[in-house]
């Protein structure tokens, strides 16, 4: 069940500068996400992932080329609309969870909400609670991230994730640091939102987790590989591991 | 024990940070110094011994007025009180006395007018200073038989003998006597303070009461306190009072320190030793913050430290020694730098300070700097060593997280008490510089220009007589007016910015306050053209003139303040006070009413000044006021007027000739001394708080970096963020507003209200100051919020996110 265009990346590239060295991360990156899509990301430590994850979620800028989101072109964007888009169109998942340490699961749930204006008090309260309901953390509402387990943790990010409505979640190896039983359940979260209609795009390497998408993008040193070539595929594409190729 | 590795690591991490050594030294040294200048300086003046034996036991004898309180002059013995008391005391190792006057020593060249100590011969001894040339009296010299013999200083011996190396033996003219110099001080001796020719002072017993006025010094026994020898002077003159009822008796002993340049109560010195506590607990504060952003920045090391086998000990020991290293640079830059910095305050002082008051820095003053030294070590290291125990004992990679949380929370503290020591601070030393301020530029109501004054005193046995006094002031002025250039010429008892002579006085028909029987008062003794020259405007009645006469009646002008304060609705010409100055009574008629003018900066009684005719009232010491015209300058018109003086009396030359503009910045040099402390102090206030302040923030916000990755990665906008820390900011500065700003307002305010008037302008001004003082500690708070958190979103949040 996929709509229309959502991430629409093309050409895109980033150059990092560390002293006099500059050293090209991702190159000639074309890639376009749709409504619906269950999309994973995945390539050896170093090819970029994380910083392809980045650009799509408008935390780094991308050095050459154009950026769309949801049509909306970013790269013309101001800062402030950059955050506005990161607050309501998109979910964070990171794999050491990022959460802040003197909040309770709850109120790290918040967070996000408390950003905006138009929500108040009761509203923000009702929502956080549906979201630990929805992840089955009701009980540790009132816990501090140190008092958590990895996976509890990580579970209180996607509630976070989940708090602000996103048009599209985007999850960094969100069960590199788990077990594979609390990584089971993460991954049985992603499955249930997708169901649901979430948009995911999930960075992994781990290829199990990375099967579960519906269609799988092999980046290696900084390029696609053997992805589908054609945007027009992707639109329709019905059976994303049709072009299941290993690039290493 | 420290290792030359250890030694060499240590080096080298200083090496390594230059700008976090060097704002580390500064701090320590702004801190220590400060501290140890106002310690060396506050000590020097208020107790320090004298340097002789025992010289920490040195005590005036003396006496305040039992009416008003005031310290009576030194002089409140006589021969008669001395010498019971020499010969009953039992408080005292040794009681001497001396009598200041002086004299006029001439011989080839220009006559000089010296100051001379008439001294007991065994006081003098008990310095155990010894001449460089000759000898110290002996018996035969206190025998009043033979030919006088007297002691000059090395100053009179080089500048007056022309460092004649056989002066010993010869013979001298002292007020006309022949006298036999039988010995020469070291260079710089002058006790009693400011004398430089000393003869022997014969006290015999059996004398009547009121014989020659002495100032008696005693040096305490080692059992006796002073307020032990307080109690046993009391009962013996209460003995003496009886058995002589002529004695004025309304008085109470007291027995101070003899070096001590402030008797008394808390005053300015206590005031600024405060103040540098105050700043070093806000230099310890702030090392501490700094070394603990120092070692939060080296966790790393340390953990690789513990992980080849450090333990708990070894990491504390390395951090005390990196801490020791600091303050022990510190404390000698600090020496070094304090020692400069007493030297520039003696300059600053001025002329007038005794010689065992040298500014320099003592065994004690070091030892102190040296405690305090190894106070803030330990409270810093301890503190820091602590967290480096921590570093080693818990898991650091998950306790981050959790250490996290204390770590930012103390960070906070520290911000808090900086911010509210600096606020204290600055609201204090704005006030105090205000005060003097206000005091340096006080306007005295009265010109200066074109004005010469030069000083000359009739404490000398030709002129017991008032009337021998007044006709050597009527020749004195008739012929310096005489002189070319010169328009006019007066005398006064007291310039502006001096006090005249202390007294009370009563009003009939008005009742004083309810604490005091009476209304407190400086009189001054002044000639007819004194208001004329010093530009002093007569609003009522006359100024003084040929008709007042020792025989007419007895006159006096009073200011139109005080005239208001009692006659508001009237006329004061005409009305009665009755004064009493020295003990003498006197019924005055006023005369005349004048405008202002202020006999002190800081007046904080404002004693109301009674103006009385020389012809009626004549006291010891006189300014000659002379006031010239354009045409000629002071250094010309010098030699005239000395000559002009040697003219009437060959004896009583006229000194310290200079304009009157030179003699008011002299007199404030004191004044000087303390301000340029007080604005040292804000100087060191501002710096500190600026390094604590902003070293404290960034590092907090530093550490925060992830978190506002995260932030923004939620969705936060960058101005939202940075409004947050500024936030964080303004409850600082509430937190300095209220402990801070406002107590220091409070404590200023009383402090300054017991300074009225001068005090009063001080207080309308301190919601001014304390409103500035704020103004800045929130500039030095947002810069300090907004650079640091500017620069952190500044990153790509991904870049952000990447931090730990
Ligand atoms: N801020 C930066 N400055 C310089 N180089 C960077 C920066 N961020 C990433 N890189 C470099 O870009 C490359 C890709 O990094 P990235 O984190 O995207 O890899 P990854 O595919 O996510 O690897 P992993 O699977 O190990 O997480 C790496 O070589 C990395 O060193
Ligand atoms: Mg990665």
């Amino acid at each position: 069940m996929t709509g229309r265009t959502l991430i629409q990346l093309e050409n895109v590239s980033k150059t990092y500068k560390v002293g006099k060295l500059e050293s090209t991360v991702l190159s000639d990156i074309d890639l376009t996400i749709s409504e619906g899509e269950y999309v994973s990301i995945c390539g050896p430590s170093g090819c970029g992932k994380s910083t392809l994850l980045s650009i799509i979620g408008v935390l780094n800028g991308a050095t050459t080329g154009r950026y769309l989101f949801d049509g909306a072109d970013i790269t013309s964007m101001k800062q402030s609309e950059h955050a506005r888009i990161r607050n309501r169109q998109i979910g964070f998942i990171f794999q050491a969870f990022n959460l802040s340490s003197e909040m309770t699961a709850a109120e790290n749930v918040e967070l996000p909400l408390t950003y905006r204006k138009e929500m108040g008090r009761k509203e923000r309260k009702e929502l956080v609670e549906e979201m630990l309901d929805k992840i089955g953390m009701t009980d540790f509402a009132n816990h501090f991230p140190a008092q958590l387990s990895g996976g509890q943790q990580q579970r209180i990010a996607i509630a976070r994730a989940l708090a602000g409505k996103p048009k599209i979640i985007l999850a960094d190896e969100p069960t590199g640091n788990l077990d594979s039983k609390a990584a089971a359940i993460v991954m049985d979260i992603f499955d249930r939102l997708n169901a649901e209609g979430t948009t995911i795009c999930l960075v992994t390497h781990d290829p199990r987790s990375a099967s579960k998408a519906k269609r799988q993008v092999h980046l290696f040193d900084g390029r696609i590989v053997d992805g589908p070539k054609e945007e027009g595929s992707n639109e329709d594409s019905n059976g994303s591991n049709s072009n299941h190729l290993h690039a290493v | 024990m420290l290792a030359l590795n250890d030694l060499k690591y240590l080096l080298r991490l200083l090496a390594k940070t230059p700008g976090f050594t060097a704002v580390t030294l500064l701090v320590i040294v702004l801190g220590l110094s400060l501290f140890l200048t106002s310690f060396t300086f506050t000590r020097q003046i208020a107790s320090e011994p004298m340097p002789f034996p025992d010289g920490d036991r040195y005590v005036t004898l003396g006496a305040n007025d039992g009416r008003s309180g005031f310290m009576l002059q030194r002089s409140v013995h006589d021969a008669l009180s001395f010498s019971t008391l020499r010969d009953n005391a039992e408080s005292f190792s040794l009681l001497g006395a001396y009598n200041r006057s002086y004299v006029v020593l001439s011989g080839d060249g220009f006559p000089q007018r010296i100051e001379q100590a008439t001294i007991t011969a065994e006081l003098f001894a008990a310095t155990a200073v010894q001449p460089v040339l000759g000898r110290m009296f002996n018996s035969n010299d206190a025998l009043a038989s033979g030919s006088m013999a007297a002691i000059i200083s090395h100053d009179v011996w080089s500048s007056f003998f022309a460092a004649n190396p056989n002066i010993v033996g010869q013979s001298a003219d002292i007020n006309g006597e022949p006298t036999t110099i039988i010995g020469i001080m070291p260079e710089g001796f002058g006790f009693p303070r400011g004398a430089k020719l000393w003869t022997p002072l014969i006290v015999s017993n059996g004398s009547l009461p009121g014989g020659d006025p002495l100032n008696v010094v005693g040096i305490l026994n080692a059992d006796a306190s002073p307020d032990s020898a307080r109690l046993e002077i009391e009962s013996l003159m209460g003995a003496l009072f009886e058995e002589y009822p002529d004695y004025d008796t309304n008085r109470v002993e007291t027995i101070r320190p003899y070096a001590s340049l402030y008797p008394g109560g808390v005053t300015l010195p206590d005031i600024l030793l405060y103040i540098a506590w105050i700043v070093l607990v806000l230099a310890v504060v702030n090392l501490s913050s700094l070394l603990f952003v120092r070692l939060a920045s080296r966790e790393q090391e340390l953990l690789i430290r513990s992980s080849v086998g450090a333990n708990g000990v070894e990491l504390v020991k390395q951090v005390l020694m990196e801490t020791f290293s600091f303050c022990f640079l510190g404390l000698v830059l600090s020496i070094g730098l304090s020692s400069l910095l007493l030297q520039v305050l003696r300059i600053a002082w001025g002329v007038d300070v005794p010689y065992w008051v040298d500014f320099k820095l003592d065994s004690q003053g070091v030892l102190a700097a040296c405690l305090t030294t190894t106070a803030v070590w330990l409270i810093s290291g301890v503190a820091i060593a602590k967290r480096a125990y921590a570093s080693d004992t818990a898991d650091v990679s998950i306790g981050s997280a959790v250490t996290g949380k204390g770590k930012r929370d103390s960070s906070q503290y520290v911000v808090a008490i900086e911010v509210v020591l600096s606020c204290f601070l600055l609201v204090c030393c704005g006030g105090a510089i205000y005060l003097f301020q206000l005091g340096y530029n006080t306007d005295y109501g009265v010109e200066s220009e074109n004005t010469i004054v030069a000083s000359f005193s009739f404490a000398n046995e030709n002129y017991n007589e008032d009337s021998q006094r007044t006709g050597y002031i009527r020749n004195l002025l008739s012929s310096v007016e005489s002189t070319y250039g010169v328009d006019a010429a007066a005398a006064t008892s007291s310039l502006p910015h001096r006090m005249g002579r202390r007294g009370t006085f009563i009003i009939p028909d008005i009742e004083p306050e309810a604490a005091d029987d009476s209304f407190r008062q400086s009189t001054i003794s002044i000639s007819a053209d004194y208001f004329d020259i010093m530009g002093v405007t007569v609003l009522e009645g006359r100024a003084f003139d040929g008709t007042d006469t020792p025989d007419s009646e007895a006159v006096a002008i009073i200011s139109e303040e005080f005239a208001e304060q009692f006659w508001a609705d009237e006329s004061a010409i005409g009305k009665q006070i009755i004064s009493s100055t020295d003990g003498q009574e006197q019924n005055l008629t006023i005369v005349g009413v004048t405008s202002l003018v202020l006999q002190s900066e800081y007046d904080f009684e404002r004693l109301p000044s009674i103006y009385r005719p020389v012809a009626q009232y004549t006291p010891d010491n006189y300014y000659l006021v002379t006031k010239h015209s354009a045409e000629v300058t002071a250094a010309e018109l010098e030699p005239a007027i000395r000559s002009a003086a040697l003219g009437v009396d060959r004896n009583l030359p006229v000194e310290n000739i200079r304009p009157l503009a030179d003699q008011m910045v002299i007199d404030k040099s004191g004044v000087g001394g303390f301000a340029m402390l007080f604005v040292e102090f804000t100087i060191a206030t501002l710096i500190l708080a600026s390094i604590g302040i902003y070293a404290v923030i960034a590092r907090s916000i530093y550490l925060r970096t992830h978190e506002i990755g995260v932030r923004r990665a939620l969705g936060s906008t960058d101005l939202r963020l940075i409004a947050r820390f500024l936030q964080k900011g303004a409850y600082f500065l509430g937190a300095g507003i209220v402990f801070g700003a406002i107590p220091a307002m409070a404590l200023s305010v009383t402090a300054f209200s017991v300074m009225a008037p001068i005090g009063n302008q001080v207080i309308a001004y301190m919601p001014t100051i304390s409103l500035f003082a704020v103004l800045i500690v929130s500039f030095l708070i947002v810069i300090a919020s907004y650079i640091p958190a500017k620069k952190a979103v500044a990153l790509e949040p991904g870049d952000a996110l990447r931090y730990e």
